[in-house]
């Protein structure tokens, strides 16, 4: 494969090597320790914390959408898909609607919602962790957030695997099989919105505040909001999904380890950090320096280069990180980039922390000794790492 | 020992405010607010993680 042709984290590199390994850290942690960077698929793969925070700091460095849009959808996302100041211009709109202390205030609810859940699956003696709390518990709380008809919920989450885990085995497959489901989100939102304009008075969320905002005077054009809906929706719907399932997967795989936890509880905060380094859903994101740069010994990034940068690997670098491996409770340094690095950094990692910090509380405390079926533990590690099936007993 | 904020280096994260809520401030939009300060001798084992926390390197000691 030539530089030219663009590269496709869904099809190559890396990601393929650890399609479906439970402990894929132990590839990313030797990829950075012994390789630093390597070229393949025609893309520069980075494994190394200070060389990926270099990239991402440069002001000459395009994000995801440096050679256009992608996820089936025309142009770019706004707003992981933009750069320069028009990027600046949404972030400054966007970031108070997801900031720590708007999302704090849904808490309660994120807990109620949690705690029903849970004791449902205790008087049922268990069941699949994924399918019972994994997957609703973040798509409600999401559709409340951003203002998105609860009742709508499976016409959601069949939108977002078809974005996120969609059919195919080349990039046109994908992409057209992504434009299925784009298309049917475009028609859904068509009607959704004129109708929410209508009464736009009664609601708080982020859809209407939105529809309030203004750039320069002027109202947001219906093509960008249902760009910025499209991303929120697939982002926020598909990752703390995945998120949870993998730290719940990992309590299941070490109960020795669940078991401090539920005695010493003050620990969740510090060990929520610990398990998203470790885990790294989202492995990695595209760079596009637009100039050379220098990481130094010898590594040189040479401008109009694919960079995939590895958070994953970045997360469990023994140059950066002391003993990676080890999931500690008590570690001092907690600078990973689960949320990725830079100006992209997730929006949503407020919501996403919050929701992994309740809703992990709550099951140790409801559930503190599920008993998890390891030969049924199945783990999918393309485009976002996720636990796909998490049976348990309790 | 002094810790500071290099303002134009804060991207939102607020790993800081996620280590400690009251010694690493954020303003509305999720931004440190954390400013350039002396660290009195019993907080300064918690202004250490919440300063090694970021993983911007937004957030330094000043010894």
């Amino acid at each position: 494969m030539d530089t030219v042709t663009r590269f496709d984290p869904r099809i190559s590199g890396l990601s393929q090597q650890v399609k479906d390994l439970h402990d894929p850290q132990l590839v990313y942690m030797a990829k950075a320790r012994d390789v630093r960077a390597e070229y393949i698929d025609g893309a520069l793969h980075l494994y190394r914390h200070e060389d990926i925070l270099a990239v991402n700091k440069h002001p000459d460095v395009l994000g995801n959408g440096g050679r256009g849009g992608s996820f089936g959808h025309d142009g770019r996302l706004i707003p992981l898909e933009i750069d320069g100041p028009d990027h600046r211009k949404w972030r400054r709109v966007l970031d108070p609607m997801f900031s720590p202390k708007r999302v704090g205030l849904m808490e309660e609810q994120i807990r109620e919602l949690a705690r029903g859940i849970l004791e449902g699956v205790r008087a049922d003696g268990g069941g699949d962790l994924n399918d019972l709390l994994c997957t609703p518990l973040p798509c409600q709380t999401f559709l409340s957030l951003v203002g998105a008809p609860l009742e709508d919920l499976e016409f959601f989450l069949e939108f977002k695997e078809g974005i996120i885990h969609p059919k195919g085995e080349t990039t046109e497959e994908i992409d057209a099989n992504m434009a299925v489901a784009g298309g049917k989100l475009l028609e859904y939102f068509d009607t959704f919105l004129k109708e929410k304009r209508t009464r736009l008075d009664e609601y708080d969320d982020v859809i209407a505040n939105l529809m309030r905002a203004e750039f320069d005077g002027e109202p947001i054009n219906e093509f960008d909001l249902i760009n910025v809906l499209f991303l929120l929706l697939f982002a926020g719907l598909d990752t703390v999904t995945a998120s949870l399932s993998c730290i719940l997967a990992w309590f299941g795989k070490n109960p020795d380890r669940r078991a401090e936890l539920v005695t010493e509880p003050d620990l969740l905060r510090v060990a929520i950090e610990e398990l998203v380094r470790f885990e790294s859903p989202v492995p990695s994101g595209m760079r596009y320096p637009q100039t050379d740069i220098d990481l130094g010994d010898g590594l040189i990034v040479p401008a109009d280069t694919q960079v995939n940068a590895f958070w994953a690997a970045a997360n469990v670098d023994p140059t950066y990180h002391a003993d990676p491996l080890r999931v500690d409770f008590h570690r001092e340094k907690l600078s990973h980039m689960a949320f990725a690095s830079g100006i992209h950094r997730c929006i949503g990692s407020h919501l996403a922390r919050l929701e992994l910090k309740v809703a992990v509380g709550e099951t140790l405390r409801i559930l503190p000794e599920y008993d998890l079926d390891l030969s049924a533990l199945t783990y999918d590690n393309v485009a976002v790492r996720t636990a796909t099936s998490i049976p348990v007993s309790v | 020992m002094r810790a500071k904020l290099i303002p134009n280096r804060c991207v939102g994260h607020a790993q800081c405010f996620a280590v400690n809520e009251d010694l690493f401030p954020i303003d509305d939009d999720g931004y440190s607010t954390f400013g350039d300060r002396e660290i009195g001798p019993g907080d300064e084992a918690p202004i250490r993680q919440g300063v090694s926390a970021c993983p911007e390197q937004a957030l330094v000691i000043v010894e």
